[in-house]
């Protein structure tokens, strides 16, 4: 998966939470509330950027465009979270998990909610 | 020459015309017009290289006419003397004898030269190639044209290619802007100077200067994004200029231009040229705003980009900010100098584009092949003939072929011609040369001068003609036409020569009668006394004259021309000048069974003169025959043979109730025409009407001028067929429908004074009659669609793609308001099989084709132009062919 900038995430962030698809204007006003006022050419080059990169496509509606991600907000997350493990960690997880653990970004509940989980999973 | 190759070349020779005064011009406006004016002027110079549009008349155009014609008078004379010089070598000469034996006899005239051996077996072999050898030595420009083309494709795609790689490489080699800063303040740019469409930044250190890529998802790369505010604000907004004025579709229609006329140094100078005034034109509007500190910082962008530059250039299409070192530099003086043009300029701005275009237009382009333009051409058939300069020719007339025979010309040169009953045609026969005219039908013929004029003068214009020949053929017709006047007004016309079989016993003799005076003296004649003890001259052909010596044959010619002459007594078409074309001795054989071989035989000539003969219940039995098997031309022969009139008024009467009943348009038309009296022939096509069956109506109404001498006073009303969906079609005044109108029109001395106007001609054509070059113009015409084709010579072309071949049309003129109006009605007259093209057996149907001038008393008004198909009205479609 390419890597997007900041903004072009932010713009994602915003048809993911529109349900994966979203119009223009609704994107517009998303981003507004998040007091982001961009210029229309800046929003639509950042999607269209999206679209050359494979994480949107686009469907005419009449006259407007209608933003879909191709791209889910999980598998983008967990594609996100390879690509930084390999980079910093080289692919060793466990230093991954620990770092959370010693900075206390992990709770004691999370790590019972992981446990059970990897348990489910093995036994299956 | 090839047609393509002359277009390409006249288009360049007017452009570079153009190119030249534009460069020779340039010190007059260079520094007093706007560089817009300077930069858009140019589109007039490409629009003049790549539209073969051209007046009637223009400069380049002549030219190339007057090129032409002295090639084609060269090709034209060169095959003769080629086949002359072929000849002279002796051991050809073992060959010469069984050409001319093996050649058919058909010869009827006095008129052959007695060139006989020598000239003519290489002749014989020229007449079928006779067109195609006088376009043999184009082949050359022909290769020439496909060279040209082909290197005209390969650069047109090596410069696309080149871009699009060039595209790729800028594109892969550099990242989108994620200045989020910098892409605001391009977003800003573009919402104050109203570009709507989303433009991409992008930024690489290879390109050598900012620039634009892309037509529709347009994009501006940039060198850098470390610009100060105003370097990228100026940036940005050159380019958004080029953007806004579509500069890249101007810029590549350059490229278009040069790749076609690649063989032209000027336009490379040409495009140099416009890409220098694109950005200074550019520059031009973008500072029209600013104030004189803003348009120093400009130039200092312009300045500072220079030296940001990576190596990445590109020559071709894409929009840079810079593209020289002196180029920039023209452009920083424009910067200061920059001053706004004064209202008086504009003016004579304004007054130098309009006599550029002028000139643009006057200069014009091979078009259509011109000798002097349509009026000059148009005059000089108007001139008098010097008929002394002529050469000598004869004419024969052969099956409804008028042969020309220009006195070089021998027998072997004729084509084989032919021609639908009731039509004639003109050939003129030179050596190793023929051209045909026509066809005409009857009707026509009175007018043949004039319908002669008009087809040799768009020969002419499109240079299939000599000026000779042309003359030739234009003397030789008004002298047919004076002829077939002669003979319509003295009743013995050539037309109604008229030949038959009969069977007078022990012989069945072929008598053809009201022989024309000329052809008489071709023939033997004899004094013969009648029954009636009257005496008359019949001549003997060749065929025949070997009877004249015996006088059992003779008493029975004389037995026979008694029994015509009573019959005739009272026809209209008198019985004079009989010639005996044929004598068989038959002995006393039963005509029945004689009948019975000739026809299974399919016999038709021996069949006819035998069936008169047999008994009236014999008769109809072979009538029914030929009906049930189809056999059209004896059904068509033989059925007015019956001498009852009663009878034969029964007979008729049941066929064509048969015919129409079981859809049989041929039989049915075939006896509509031999039979039907105007009584009956209303009470049918009111019929016809009610049933909706179209088709037979028309061949109906198709029969309904020609054949009578006087016009019919019923005219053909258009009203007749018309569904009540167009009731409100404006119909035609009535006093004009008539066929004759424009003849009678014609022959009124005062209108022929001023003959030059208000003239509509509609011309029939065959498929070889039609110039080669609207030809390959109608090959790329749709199916079932109507056309009207301007050919820039003031002749246009009705044309339907999908109809059968055989229709009638009628021409009406109409005054309405201060327009004229040309109603043209086309009747499709489905008679027979739809006849097929001589040399390729192709079939001539899908399509109708009529030629058509007119010329309007006021010029200023002009005319509308209405058709209708079978009564309907058309739709068609205006193009112009060139």
């Amino acid at each position: 998966m390419q890597q997007i900038s900041d903004y072009e995430l932010e713009l994602m962030k915003v048809i993911w939470t529109n349900g994966g698809t979203a119009l223009y204007a609704e994107i517009v006003s998303a981003l507004s509330a998040k007091g982001m006022d961009w210029t229309k050419n800046t929003v639509i080059t950042l999607l269209s950027r999206l679209i050359d990169k494979g994480l949107l496509k686009t469907n005419k509606i009449g006259h407007r465009n209608k933003y879909t991600a191709i791209v889910s907000e999980g598998e983008y997350q967990s594609s996100q979270t390879e690509t930084f493990l390999h980079k910093v960690y080289e692919g060793n997880a466990k230093g991954l998990v620990s770092a959370l653990i010693q900075k206390d970004l992990l709770s004691a509940a999370d790590y019972e909610d992981l446990k059970a989980y990897w348990e489910s999973r093995t036994s299956r | 020459m090839n047609e393509l190759l002359k277009i390409i070349l006249s288009l360049s020779l007017s452009g570079t015309i153009l190119i030249l005064s534009l460069f020779l011009l340039r010190p007059i406006y260079q520094s007093r017009l706007s560089k817009r004016w300077q930069y858009y002027i140019w589109l007039l110079v490409i629009l003049r290289l790549l539209l073969p549009f051209t007046p009637e008349t223009s400069v380049v155009g002549n030219l190339f006419g007057q090129i032409e014609q002295r090639i084609e008078q060269d090709t034209a004379t060169s095959p003769v003397t080629a086949t002359v010089d072929m000849e002279s070598p002796a051991p050809l000469r073992t060959g010469h004898d069984t050409t001319v034996d093996g050649t058919p006899n058909t010869i009827t005239s006095d008129a052959v030269p007695d060139a006989g051996t020598d000239n003519d077996a290489p002749a014989a072999k020229t007449p079928p190639a006779g067109n195609r050898a006088v376009q043999l030595p184009g082949n050359l420009p022909s290769t020439l044209g496909i060279l040209w083309l082909v290197i005209a494709l390969l650069l047109f795609v090596r410069k696309i290619t080149i871009y699009q790689s060039f595209v790729k490489y800028v594109k892969a080699g550099g990242a989108p802007v994620e200045d989020m800063d910098l892409l605001e303040r391009f977003g800003r740019i573009l919402a104050k100077n109203h570009v709507h469409a989303a433009i991409d930044l992008r930024a690489n250190s290879l390109v050598s200067s900012p620039l634009l890529m892309g037509f529709f998802h347009a994009c501006i790369v940039l060198p850098t994004t470390e610009l100060s505010d105003d370097d990228f604000y100026y940036t940005a907004l050159h380019e958004l200029t080029h953007y806004k004025r579509k500069d890249m579709f101007y810029k590549w229609l350059v490229q278009l231009t040069i790749c076609l006329h690649w063989f032209n140094p000027f336009v490379y100078l040409m495009g140099r040229e416009i890409n220098r005034l694109c950005e200074l034109s550019c520059d031009e509007r973008v500072i029209s705003t600013f104030t004189e500190k803003s348009r120093k910082s400009y130039g200092d962008t312009l300045l500072h980009a220079i030296s940001e530059g990576g190596s990445y250039k590109d020559a071709l299409a894409s929009i840079t900010l810079h593209e020289s070192k002196e180029l920039l530099k023209g452009r920083l003086d424009a910067i200061m100098k920059y001053q706004k043009i004064p209202k008086l300029i504009q003016t004579a701005g304004i007054f130098l584009t309009g006599i550029l275009i002028g000139g643009a237009v006057v200069l014009g382009a091979y078009a259509a092949p011109k000798k002097d333009g349509t009026d000059s051409a148009g005059a000089s058939v108007h001139n008098p003939i010097n008929y002394d300069s002529l050469p000598d020719y004869t004419i024969q007339y052969e099956d409804g072929t008028y042969y020309i025979m220009v006195d070089d010309a021998t027998e072997f040169d004729k084509p084989i011609s032919n021609v639908t009953e009731g039509y004639k045609h003109l050939v003129l026969v030179r050596k190793g040369y023929y051209a045909t005219f026509g066809t005409f039908d009857d009707h026509d013929m009175t007018s043949l001068a004039r319908h002669i004029k008009e087809q040799c003068r768009t020969r002419l214009n499109n240079n299939e003609l000599t000026q000779e020949n042309a003359d030739i053929v234009m003397h030789a017709a008004e002298k047919i036409q004076a002829y077939y006047c002669s003979l319509e007004e003295s009743g013995t016309s050539l037309y109604r020569y008229t030949q038959s079989g009969y069977c007078q016993y022990p012989y069945l003799i072929w008598i053809g009668y009201n022989l024309s005076s000329d052809a008489q003296t071709g023939y033997d004649s004899t004094l013969l006394t009648l029954p009636d003890q009257s005496t008359m001259r019949i001549w003997f052909n060749q065929d025949a004259e070997a009877y004249l010596s015996d006088p059992d044959a003779l008493s029975a010619v004389a037995a026979l021309a008694g029994r015509i002459q009573t019959k005739k007594a009272d026809s209209s078409i008198p019985f004079e000048a009989p010639i005996i074309t044929q004598i068989e001795y038959i002995g006393d054989t039963d005509l029945n069974t004689l009948a019975q071989d000739y026809y299974s035989e399919d016999n038709l000539t021996y069949f006819i003169a035998v069936f008169p003969e047999l008994d009236s219940q014999t008769q109809q039995d072979y009538l029914d025959r030929m009906y049930e098997d189809d056999n059209i031309s004896f059904f068509a022969a033989c059925i007015d043979i019956p001498e009852d009139a009663q009878l034969r008024k029964e007979l008729t009467d049941r066929y064509m109730l048969k015919a129409y009943e079981e859809d049989n348009i041929s039989f049915f038309s075939v006896l509509s025409s031999i039979m039907l009296d105007d009584t009956s022939r209303t009470k049918w096509k009111e019929r016809c009407r009610k049933d909706g069956k179209s088709n037979f109506y028309a061949m109906l109404n198709d029969y309904e001028t020609p054949i009578d001498e006087e016009f019919s006073n019923e005219t053909i009303l258009n009203e007749d067929f018309v569904d009540t969906d167009f009731t409100d079609w404006n119909f035609p005044d009535k006093n004009f429908t008539d066929d004759g109108f424009l003849d009678e029109w014609f022959q009124n001395p005062t209108n022929k004074q001023q003959d030059t106007t208000n003239i509509i001609d509609l011309n029939r054509l065959l498929k070889k009659e039609i110039p080669n070059d609207l030809q390959t113009f109608l090959d790329t015409c749709d199916n079932r669609k109507w056309y009207l084709i301007d050919d820039g010579n003031g002749l246009q072309y009705i044309y339907y793609n999908g109809l059968p071949h055989t229709y009638t049309y009628e021409p009406n003129l109409i005054q309405k308001g201060e327009k004229n109006l040309i109603s043209i009605d086309i009747f499709n007259a489905e008679l027979l099989n739809s006849p097929r093209d001589r040399d390729t057996d192709e079939s001539l149907d899908n399509y109708v084709l009529l030629a058509f001038s007119y010329v309007s008393d006021k010029s200023e008004n002009g005319y509308s132009l209405e058709i209708t198909y079978n009564g309907y009205p058309v739709t068609y479609e205006i193009v112009q062919c060139r």
